[in-house]
């Protein structure tokens, strides 16, 4: 089975994804755009199972949506504060890993994988939806 | 855009507040593998703002040292609750700090002037009308003038 490996920025948090991901979700809601510090946040979705972490263990922040009271764990190397993807309430059974964590982040592609633009109704204008990419004014599950 | 001055941000549990209080210099995204890892995302942005003109107004922040792609030390700062990455010292230029404008209030009074590493970019992530250069922009300066045209 394919692996994808990836880390944190000094190398504290190690992951490996086996198998292909769900998903990626690109994230343009403000809560993203906070937590990257950027113009989108970018999860690859993966079964929960067919993800190993190794090394620290990972810091994390437990926030609750103002919109739908649900929680939504996210991780962090405790040293370099890396992103490290969450797991979600809504979804159970799976959790997300950053798409720029890869070691690889070429292997992400749009005519490959499902990818999704969701959250669009706060989208910075001058960002680009790629013709390959399916596109949620808010979530695709609303 | 004449841009709303001062311009506040902060972390996502609200410990970390900060403020910027006189025109950033300017604004870029940046594509390169380190900003891809270091946001989680797909690329960075920088908005390069003069030291003098930014202030902590509440918090500690948790700082890590980490060596961009020319090898210079990037101090960063993330707020040690959330780990929201608020700014970054570059220690080779040390009268400026880069604050990350997606933590700001009002993020999308912002936008880039220039897109650089794009030769390394995942290309569903190119932003169609933002100028681009392969690697390290040519005159930098340039392109801050023209932000500052933009948004003073």
């Amino acid at each position: 089975m394919v692996e994808h490996r990836g880390g944190c920025v000094c190398g504290g948090v190690r992951f490996v994804a086996h198998g292909e991901p769900l998903r990626i979700t690109i994230c343009h809601c403000a809560w993203c755009q906070r937590r990257t510090g950027t113009a989108f946040g970018a999860e690859v979705v993966f079964d929960q199972a067919k993800v190993e972490m190794s090394g620290t263990p990972p810091a994390r922040y437990r926030h609750v949506s103002d919109e739908s009271g649900r929680w939504l764990d996210v991780e962090f190397c405790a040293r370099c504060g890396a992103n490290l993807g969450f797991t979600l309430e809504a979804v159970p059974g799976v959790r997300t890993l950053p798409a720029g964590a890869f070691d690889d982040p070429a292997w992400l592609r749009p005519d490959r994988h499902t990818v999704r633009h969701v959250f669009l109704r706060s989208r910075r204008a001058w960002a680009e939806l790629s013709p390959l990419v399916e596109t949620y004014e808010a979530h695709f599950r609303s | 855009m004449t841009l709303a001055l001062p311009l506040d941000g902060g972390c996502l549990c609200g410990a970390l507040r900060y403020r910027v209080k006189a025109l950033p210099l300017g604004v870029i995204m940046c594509h390169c593998d380190n900003c891809k890892r270091r946001t989680g995302s797909a690329f960075s942005l920088s908005m390069i703002t003069w030291r003098k003109d930014f202030e902590v107004l509440s918090g500690e922040t948790l700082t890590s040292d980490n060596s961009g792609g020319s090898g210079a030390i990037h101090r960063q700062h993330v707020c040690p609750k959330c780990f929201t990455r608020t700014h970054t010292e570059m220690m080779a230029y040390p009268n400026v700090i880069n604050v990350r404008p997606g933590t700001l209030d009002r993020p999308r009074d912002v936008t880039p002037v220039a897109q650089v590493w794009t030769g390394v970019a995942q290309p569903w992530a190119l932003a169609p009308d933002v100028p681009r250069f392969e690697e390290n922009p040519t005159d930098v300066l340039q392109l801050f003038n023209d932000w500052q045209e933009r948004h003073g």
